[in-house]
């Protein structure tokens, strides 16, 4: 029994340095980063289709198990972020009090240190006491941790040190990117996205979630007056613009625009900018009768049936591209008559003899005019890991640059009389970068001219 | 006189600076070093001239933006980030003979912007996802941790080279000690790092406000991140297991690698949102 626990506890001890070390992260970023790559070869979330036609269908089903196609979602990649956060959080809660405690007690080395690094031997023209006033003034962003005479003839020591608390800086870098990573928990477990297609003129108050297909309530209406494109020069498209109202109560409560890179947001709510379209809002078509060439004008809507002249029969409008395969403008028509089959055909706005040619029907169809809107694809999103992976963002930057640019430096001289003034002895350490750190105090105690 | 014209005149002079760079390392000849690091600065002037007038006449085009919006202004800012870094660190920590790796990949940049015929090098208008302040940023935080890069994959090509010469190498006045390389490979990469992150997060808020949506895994973004990734194994190597010195080198290396497959091969090669840049 007693064994039994020793054993767990070593188990135990075993499993936190290992969650803990760096031989585990090491790996999984390796792991990370060749699961990404791979999702970038194999081009994810395509049709089933797509797959079997590329991969064959035995492979295909294989690689849909692995998680392939939808690579970072999947259980794999999502178990290698987590393992990471896990070795990120015991790796800091273990090493934390004893970095606390280097960090907090101060560097106070006795002139009879053995274990001090030597970077430099100097004399000067000076007495010991010029020498370390000089010395101080010239390194005075390093605080003096310790001043003392030497034992022997008049000799002076000086130590300072400086940037110790950035030992603790890269804990402030493991932290944001904790917080990055609850950040985006929160957006995939709390946030909600979706579209709305909105013709001009037309009010709505759901939209519909990507993948899932429901439709969810906005809580509002929204009502798009009016979409415009603006061009430059050359033709190439300079501003998307949708303009909006939104309704609460039966009250125009706001207005405003909806553009490219300048989303709109309503009660925790954004609206962005995502595509366009035209619809038809009426078209006015020419019934010629083939053989007297009588003309007559009859005016239709999407999926509406009219009477055709002389009781002919019922036409409908399908549907409406504005450019059907380059050719411009056209209607998917269906006329219905009694005791036959209903029969559908297309006609052309910028092709007026198409319908006389292509069937062999007593009237046939020309587009007099086609009165078109647009209609707007809202990208709509409630996301509340926003603002926590902004504030990540801002940490992570700070931090980073505490950890790159400040380390802990430790400088001390000795100083004792010679005959004609002093030679120095100065050690130093820094715990990152320490050549260029004792190549630049080589550097200031050159121009130490005394 | 025109942009373009002081361009070409530009990547010519890089061209001679690299040479130049080269005769000096190759005889021994310092006064040469000196001229090319006058000319990498003559040039870097011209170019900074160049792209000011740039900006200046896409403004008078009347769609003004800063010249960072297509692959060619992308090389050519690229080249100027890379020479900026060059001299900097020159002049810093003394060490001149990397001129003759990064000038000559200035030059390839700016003479590959110009002479292919796939890159358009007409300023344009700016489609509508483009036109925001965060465009700027995003571009030159990435493009000066990319030119960091790199530098430090010069270094570390350098410091390869002469370690496996063998012998001991304890510096001169153009070309430090093993251990002031092996810190400024450190130092180049964690420049980079730095900006490739600011550069990822600006992108990151960019796309939420044009897209809705702060990371899509969507290639270009991937493989910025792998870059990352690498250079993140990197430091931790570092840092908590000791390494340095070539493995340290040949990791810079490879992340290097990653950089330009996340700047020509992703294009190239994959598809995605960043498709026009
Ligand atoms: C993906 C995110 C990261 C993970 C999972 C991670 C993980 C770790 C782990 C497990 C350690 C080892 C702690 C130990 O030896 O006890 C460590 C150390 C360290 N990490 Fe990170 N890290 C990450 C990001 C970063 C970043 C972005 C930086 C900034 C450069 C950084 C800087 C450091 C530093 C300075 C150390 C301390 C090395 C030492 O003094 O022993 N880490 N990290």
């Amino acid at each position: 029994m007693k064994k039994n626990r020793s054993n767990n506890t070593l188990i135990l001890k075993w499993l936190i340095s290992f969650l803990s070390s760096i031989k585990l992260t090491i790996p999984l970023l390796f792991l990370i980063t060749l699961a990404s790559i791979l999702g970038t070869i194999i081009p994810q979330n395509m049709s089933r289709e797509i797959y079997i036609r590329e991969y064959g269908l035995t492979f295909t089903s294989f690689m849909e198990k692995l998680g392939l196609f939808n690579m970072y979602h999947s259980h794999f990649f999502i178990s290698l972020l987590t393992l990471l956060t896990i070795n990120l959080l015991v790796c800091s809660l273990k090493r934390w009090k004893t970095d606390w405690h280097i960090a907090i007690k101060q560097w106070r080395p006795g002139h009879d240190s053995k274990n001090l690094k030597l970077i430099s031997e100097t004399t000067f023209n000076a007495r010991p006491e010029i020498v370390i006033g000089r010395f101080k003034d010239v390194f005075k962003t390093f605080k003096t941790t310790n001043e003392e005479g030497l034992d022997d003839n008049n000799g002076l020591w000086w130590s300072g040190e400086r940037g110790r608390w950035s030992r603790l800086s890269f804990y402030f870098v493991h932290f944001s990117i904790l917080i990055i990573l609850i950040g985006s928990v929160l957006s995939l477990g709390f946030g909600d996205k979706g579209f709305i297609i909105i013709k001009e003129g037309e009010t709505k108050e759901s939209f519909e979630t990507r993948g899932k297909k429901q439709l969810k309530p906005l809580g509002f209406k929204i009502r798009c007056d009016k979409f415009s494109i603006e061009f430059h020069e050359n033709g190439m498209p300079s501003a998307y613009t949708s303009d909006i109202t939104i309704i609460q109560d039966n009250k125009n409560v706001f207005k405003g625009a909806v553009m490219v890179n300048a989303p709109l947001k309503f009660n925790g709510t954004s609206f962005y900018q995502n595509s366009y379209g035209s619809t038809l809002t009426a078209a006015i078509l020419d019934v010629v009768d083939r053989k007297t060439g009588e003309s007559h004008k009859i005016s239709c809507k999407t999926g509406q049936d009219i009477q055709l002249p002389a009781g002919d029969g019922l036409i409908q409008v399908l549907a409406y591209t504005d450019n059907f395969e380059g050719l411009g403008p056209a209607l998917r028509l269906a006329i219905k008559r009694q005791g036959k089959m209903p029969e559908s055909f297309i006609i052309f706005k910028n092709i007026p003899d198409f319908d006389i040619k292509h069937r062999k029907d007593t009237i046939t169809f020309l587009i007099n005019k086609v009165d078109t809107g647009y209609y707007t694809v809202l990208e709509v999103k409630k996301d509340p890991g926003v603002p926590v992976v902004y504030i990540g963002f801002s940490m992570f930057i700070l931090s980073l640059f505490l950890v790159f640019y400040f380390s802990h430096q430790k400088l001390a001289i000795s100083v004792i009389p010679s005959q004609n003034g002093s030679s120095a002895k100065i050690y130093g350490s820094a715990h990152k970068s320490r050549f260029v750190y004792i190549q630049n105090i080589r550097n200031k105690i050159k121009k130490i001219a005394l | 006189m025109s942009a373009s014209l002081l361009l070409s005149i530009v990547t010519f002079i890089y061209l001679l600076s690299a040479l130049l760079y080269t005769v000096f390392l190759v005889f021994k000849m310092p006064k040469i070093g000196v001229w090319g690091s006058i000319l990498s600065i003559a040039g870097l002037i011209i170019q900074t001239i160049a792209l000011a007038m740039r900006w200046i006449h896409s403004y008078e085009m009347g769609i003004g933006h800063a010249p960072l919006s297509n692959l060619y202004e992308s090389l050519v800012f690229f080249a100027w980030s890379i020479v900026l870094l060059n001299i900097i660190f020159e002049f810093r920590y003394k060490i001149r003979s990397i001129g003759v790796l990064t000038l000559t990949l200035a030059f390839l940049s700016m003479a590959y912007a110009s002479f292919s015929n796939d890159i358009n090098s007409q300023i344009q208008p700016l489609l509508p996802a483009l036109q925001s302040n965060w465009l700027l940023t995003h571009v030159t935080t990435c493009f000066l941790g990319y030119a960091s890069f790199a530098l430090s994959a010069c270094i570390s090509i350098v410091y390869l080279i002469l370690k496996n010469k063998g012998g001991k190498w304890e510096g001169n006045n153009f070309l430090p000690s093993f251990n002031i390389m092996d810190e400024l490979i450190y130092r180049s990469v964690v420049f980079g790092f730095l900006l490739l992150t600011l550069g990822i997060i600006t992108g990151s808020v960019w796309a939420n406000q044009a897209w809705g949506s702060y990371w899509s895994w969507d290639p270009k973004e991937t493989w910025s991140l792998v870059t990352w990734f690498v250079y993140l194994i990197l430091l931790h190597a570092r840092y908590s297991k000791g390494w340095h010195g070539q493995k340290i080198a040949w990791l810079s290396v490879l992340g290097f690698g990653a950089v330009l497959f996340t700047y020509f091969g992703v294009n190239n090669l994959l598809s995605g949102l960043h498709s026009y840049a």
